[in-house]
């Protein structure tokens, strides 16, 4: 009886080890608030029937917190307009929202290593008979608000002597709101080509479009953290520790 | 010793246990693997040709898509060649609305080079100053129609074409896509593509984007547009050319992935868990349960040997200082496995058989029926566009008649070619009142409409008479010999009155391609069943290859190439030879041919004999760990218990010497024939053995007898043991006959069984004359049982049983004369059962025979005499038979006494000693009484005794009362001369 009495308790110590194991961890545990695009595909797309995140962006988030400790990662879409407060604000920990590395950004964000490499591109609808760069001189091009897409295209233009002085203002360029705006309006003809990231431009791609073979600039994307946080240095070791081992050109293959 | 012999038992049990778990384990991973790579292996072709499929559907949406734009190009062809050579064509938004109308066309509209627009027969949205349409204004460049495409403003889509007018100005008609989409969507969506691939019996194919992981296709329309990881795919599953289990919804399927980079689409084809299970538990069930048979016999029966050999001397060999080898049990053992292990091998080989054939004859039949709804569907399909491109080129015509109606200065050559040209045409004919040709770009000229019925321009004359169009069907010209299509459209003078027709000739090169791909050879050639199976056809009227893929035989007569006339019908399903290659092959009648679908027997049968080795194999090795387990142990101490073999020397058991010398026990024959059976532990091994075999054989018996009558409910709907069970498989001499066999035989035994156990039981609570009947009635049941179930089974392996009922009449008159005393033997068993001559238990003498009547058979009646000897006697030869079935029965003593004492004396000893033998003897039940003196001869008095007793006793209760009258007269002094008894 004795014997079996110690037993009990042993039982019950060990039941109550167990229970309280994952309370623990849950109490250790932080959560990762993650700021991800919803609306591109391969890269970060919200799947509307079913709320669950998918994408090269989200996979590499879900890697990060692996790798920083984090036991949950939350998600928050963000888009151009509003990333940047966002992340300011604190509202998410960080971004990882197709951001390009750019020198006006550095001023408030730690970069870390980019994780990948886009082209900025412009496209056309095939009936208008656009296809190459050259033929956009005097035609309306439609850009994002807010997105650095415009200027470089601007640059580009300029570069290559598409565009006179005269016409410094790019008059012929136009500031849509967001990119299914630009859609619908490189359709209707309201505008005759849209430059977007090359990203975003495959997931509006259809059999009647055409992406000029010409790109306008590179983006560097790359995850952006507030300047001088306390994970700047953590989150920069591990997306190099990422790229090194193979991890990021895995998750490239993968959702390419 | 008997401790030693336990302990091994429950070894043997326990090994037995193991071994019957690792079997099944090891035939349930075989079969699961089986199934699988088989499944892998169909799947694999349906993968192969996937790509094709889908590129197959797309070539037929451009070409529908080239088709479409074709006529719309046309038509503003049309009216850019009215705009110029029209001297009514008004420049106006009415006059386009009435041209419109005419057209079938959404939108008509005349733009200039910038896109402003000068008229229209209805708004638009589009604004044609937008680099947009840039594509319009190529027909400045070019002078053709320009290319079609789409544009999209407020969800309503609009379909643009262009024809050039003049340097300045352009028709732009503007047409809703919405035919074409239907048709593309019909043709060339996930759902039209993906739907008509059927994989295994109840599997599907489905499609999943590789974008966002959303269900493109499934065959439940709720899933379409679901995510399928969350339904429970994994991403990393989802590659080129891999095949996995995966989960739908809880479901699990087995699936094959092909990637379709084309289409940014993964397409998975998959099989239902079960379906691959289904096939599997059936077999591993049936040839476990062999296995447990063969083990249980082999162990049971040396068991029963070991415990036997406690009484006598063992042949023993010692092979180390501890352990001997006990050579009886050895021998008997290795004999029982060799047998076992030959029995599991066929029974498996036979088994994969069965499913490998019936899964292929289902799979066949599903395939040939959707061949047989294709075709039938392709016979309305051909309808359908034959009637939309009837349409289209009436259309054609109809402007043609309105732009030569009203335009005379057009009636010339050259006009009338550009006019061709413009709306799409071939040639166009003018012909006037009278049916002559006025004019024409044909070659044709002074071309007369015929008056006979017979020619091809014939029925052109009704227009005539004021018919308004004629269609006439594409066929090769009558005078040219090319392919081509005619329609006639009435012209109307002013008044409206008929005046002549203009006739329009096209090449229908679209049509007869998009005929081309509903045509049989297309549609069979089509079909790849699984396992190198193909489609082909037979035509019913002549009886050649209408369609084959082998050119060296296609067209061919099939009965000259190894089909046979039997095997030319609706519904046939086993295998056929054709140029000595023979196939497993399911038919269907179509309304001109018989359509076969044929899988190469090579291909099916690759797998078994592999299995049943390996299954062969692996029961090889359980019974060799039994085989030493039991046949070695430790030398054993015979200790001969005397009692025991004494009991069993009286036991209904008796040694036999066979005609080899050998010595072996037989049941009594006396034993035989009575309903008692034989006390367990009064058998011999061999009939424990049997025992054993028969309780296992009554439970598969009965387990398969349950599963054919609840079929229904058992199986499912589709299921391969349903498809044996129902017999839609061909009669004849093949493993679905042979099943069929065994399952008649199980159904029959069961049933036989019950209705002889209930006889017997009736035949025990009955009195002696129901008992007798029931007897007959078993008898009966069993002939009968058997008669009945070779009748079907000669049946079900294609004996016509007509004919073999018919000639049974001959027959038995051919062996009437020999069947003479089997005849008369069943009569007289008839008479002696319902004339009551004597019955079971019956105490008879039949000619020198006396004894217990055992039993009445139909053709014999067995008789058990006292001395436990049975004598048979057939029927017929019972005659004469006195039944001394009665209460009670008289011994009659006949003393012959000398005569010297006087017959006072006698008669007193008599009195007083008789009354003491009753005592003495029980059989006496009265008496025995002194019945008087029957004869006297000189020296002797005849004197008699009576004495009541049981027939049953009578011959031994005479002998003793003569035995106990002797010893009377010995002690009175009295001299006997003879005593007899009767």
């Amino acid at each position: 009886m004795q014997r079996f009495k110690k037993t009990g308790v042993l039982v019950l110590a060990l039941f109550f080890v167990l229970a309280a194991m994952p309370g623990k961890a849950a109490a250790s545990g932080k959560t990762l608030r993650v700021g991800v695009r919803e609306d591109i595909m391969h890269m970060g797309y919200l799947n509307s029937n079913t709320g669950k995140y998918y994408g090269l962006e989200i996979d590499l988030a879900d890697k990060l917190a692996e790798i920083l400790g984090y036991t949950a990662v939350e998600y928050t879409s963000v888009n151009p307009e509003n990333r940047k407060d966002m992340l300011l604000t604190g509202e998410v920990d960080c971004l990882i929202a197709a951001y390009s590395v750019e020198a006006t950004r550095l001023e408030n964000f730690d970069f870390s290593p980019a994780y990948y490499t886009d082209y900025s591109c412009v496209m056309v609808e095939k009936s208008s008979l656009i296809h190459e760069l050259s033929d956009l001189v005097g035609k309306k091009t439609g850009v994002l608000e807010g997105a650095n897409t415009a200027p470089k295209l601007y640059q580009k233009m300029l570069d290559m002597e598409l565009l006179t002085e005269e016409d410094s203002k790019g008059s012929s360029l136009i500031k849509l709101a967001s990119y299914e705006e630009m859609s619908v309006a490189l359709e209707e003809g309201t505008v005759d080509a849209v430059c977007m990231d090359g990203c975003i431009a495959r997931a509006y791609m259809e059999d009647d479009r055409e992406i000029l073979e010409e790109t306008v600039g590179q983006e560097e994307y790359a995850v952006a953290t507030l300047k001088d946080s306390e994970l700047s240095q953590p989150v920069a070791e591990a997306i190099q520790r990422m790229l090194d081992d193979g991890t990021i050109e895995g998750l490239i293959e993968k959702w390419n | 010793m008997a401790k030693k012999l336990r302990g091994k038992t429950i070894a043997a049990f326990l090994m037995i246990v193991i071994c019957v778990l690792l079997f099944g384990l090891f035939l349930i991973k075989m079969q699961t693997k089986l199934s699988v790579s088989n499944q892998q292996d169909n799947t694999m072709g349906k993968l192969d040709e996937m790509q094709a499929v889908i590129d197959n559907a797309d070539a037929m949406a451009e070409q529908n898509r080239i088709s479409y734009d074709e006529v719309y190009q046309s038509k503003a062809a049309s009216v850019a060649y009215m705009a110029n050579n029209d001297q009514s064509f008004k420049c106006s938004d009415a006059h386009l609305k009435e041209l419109a109308d005419m057209m079938n066309v959404s939108n008509i509209l005349i733009i200039d080079k910038e896109g402003r627009q000068i008229a229209r027969a209805d708004k638009s949205s589009a604004d044609f100053t937008y680099h947009r349409y840039n594509q319009l204004r190529t027909v400045f460049d070019t002078g053709e129609p320009s290319e079609a495409f789409e544009v999209t403003i407020d969800d309503t889509v609009r379909r643009y074409y262009a024809a050039m007018i003049d340097d300045e100005q352009e028709v732009v008609i503007e047409q809703d896509p919405e035919e074409l989409h239907s048709l593309q969507e019909d043709t060339s969506s996930w759902k039209s593509i993906l739907s008509k691939i059927s994989v295994g019996l109840k599997g599907f194919t489905f499609a999943v984007s590789n974008q966002d992981y959303t269900f493109l296709y499934y065959p439940d329309e709720e899933m379409i547009g679901r995510d399928s990881l969350d339904a429970g795919l994994k991403a990393e599953d989802l590659a080129d050319y891999n095949f996995a289990w995966m989960s739908i919804n809880g479901e699990k399927f087995f699936c094959g992935v092909k990637n379709i980079p084309n289409d940014d689409a993964f397409v998975i084809c998959a099989v239902p868990q079960e379906e691959i299970n289904s096939a599997r538990d059936v077999t591993v069930a049936i040839v476990l349960f062999i296995f447990f048979a063969v083990i249980t016999i082999v162990a049971v029966y040396s068991i029963l040997i070991l415990k036997e050999q406690c009484q006598e001397e063992a042949v023993q060999v010692k092979v180390t200082d501890k352990l001997y080898y006990n050579k009886t049990v050895g021998r008997k053992i290795l004999t029982f496995s060799g047998v076992g292990l030959i029995l599991i091998i066929v029974v498996s080989f036979y088994m994969q058989t069965l499913f490998s054939l019936s899964m292929r004859s289902m799979s066949n039949n599903r395939q040939v029926q959707e061949t047989g709804e294709t075709l039938k569907k392709n016979d309305s399909d051909i309808e359908l566009i034959t009637a939309q491109y009837n349409r289209r080129y009436l259309n054609k015509c109809q402007v043609a008649a309105k732009i030569l109606s009203e335009n005379h200065q057009l009636w010339n050559k050259e006009d009338l070619a550009e006019l061709s040209r413009a709306i799409g045409a071939e040639f166009l004919l003018i012909f006037d009142k009278t049916g002559r040709e006025i004019v024409s770009d044909s070659t044709y000229t002074n071309f007369q409409i015929s008056i006979n019925p017979e020619d091809q321009s014939y029925e052109f004359g009704s227009l005539l008479q004021g018919r308004e169009y004629y269609i006439q069907e594409a066929q090769p010209d009558q005078v040219s010999g090319t392919y081509r299509q005619y329609i006639g459209v009435l012209l109307q003078d002013e008044e409206g009155e008929a005046d002549g027709f203009v006739q329009m000739c096209v090449v229908p090169e679209k049509l007869e391609e998009a005929l081309q791909t509903t045509t049989l050879p297309s549609v069979l050639s089509g079909v790849k069943a699984s396992a190198g199976g193909f489609a082909f056809a037979i035509d019913k009227e002549t009886g050649n290859f209408s369609w084959f893929p082998d050119e060296r035989v296609d067209g061919k007569n099939a009965l000259e190439y190894g089909m046979k006339e039997k095997q030319l019908r609706d519904g046939y399903c086993d295998y056929i030879t054709i140029n000595s290659q023979k196939y497993f092959a399911s038919s269907l009648e179509t309304e001109t041919n018989y359509i076969y679908v044929a899988v190469p027997q090579r291909k099916l049968m690759a797998t078994r004999l592999p299995v049943a080795l390996a299954s062969g194999a692996a029961s090889l090795a359980c019974l060799i760990l039994v085989f030493l387990l039991l046949a070695f142990g430790r030398k054993s101490n015979v200790q001969i218990e005397p009692q025991k073999q004494k009991e069993q020397a009286s036991g209904p058991m008796v040694d036999v010497i066979m005609p080899d010398g050998s010595t072996k026990k037989s049941e009594a024959a006396a034993n035989r024939w009575s309903d008692m059976g034989i006390q367990w532990h009064e058998k011999t091994p061999e009939q424990k053995l049997i025992t054993i075999l028969e309780a296992l054989m009554s439970v598969l018996a009965l387990a398969i007898c349950v599963a054919i009558l609840f079929k229904d409910r058992i199986f499912q709907e589709d299921s391969i043991f349903l498809h044996i069970i129902q017999g839609n498989w061909e009669h004849s001499l093949n493993v679905f006959a042979l099943t069929g066999c065994i399952m008649i035989i199980c159904v029959c035994g069961v049933a036989v069984m019950i209705v002889r156990e209930i006889l017997r039981l009736l035949a025990r609570a009955m009195n002696a004359k129901g008992a007798t009947i029931c007897h007959l009635l078993r008898n009966f049941v069993k002939y009968i049982s058997v008669i009945a179930m070779l009748y079907y089974c000669f049946a079900l392996f294609g004996v016509d049983t007509q004919t073999l009922l018919a000639s049974a009449g001959i027959l038995s008159l051919v062996i009437g004369l020999g069947a003479k005393e089997l005849v008369s033997d069943i009569l007289a068993g008839l008479f002696i059962i319902f004339e009551g001559e004597f019955q079971v238990g019956d105490i008879v003498t039949v000619g020198d025979w006396r004894g217990i009547v055992q039993e009445i058979g139909v053709r014999t009646t067995k008789i058990l005499s006292e001395g436990n000897n049975v004598k048979i006697i057939s029927n017929s030869a019972v005659s004469g038979v006195i039944n001394m079935t009665k209460n009670n029965s008289q011994c009659c003593c006949d003393l012959g006494i000398v005569n010297d004492r006087t017959l006072d004396e006698i008669e007193s000893i008599l009195t007083s000693e008789l009354p003491q033998l009753k005592y003495k003897l029980p059989a006496v039940l009265a008496g025995p009484v002194y019945k008087g003196v029957y004869s006297l001869s000189g020296s002797t008095i005849n004197i008699r005794l009576v004495t009541e007793c049981n027939e049953a006793d009578k011959a031994q209760l005479g002998r003793d009362l003569n035995r106990e009258i002797k010893m009377i007269c010995d002690r009175h002094g009295i001299t006997l001369n003879s005593i007899t008894h009767s």
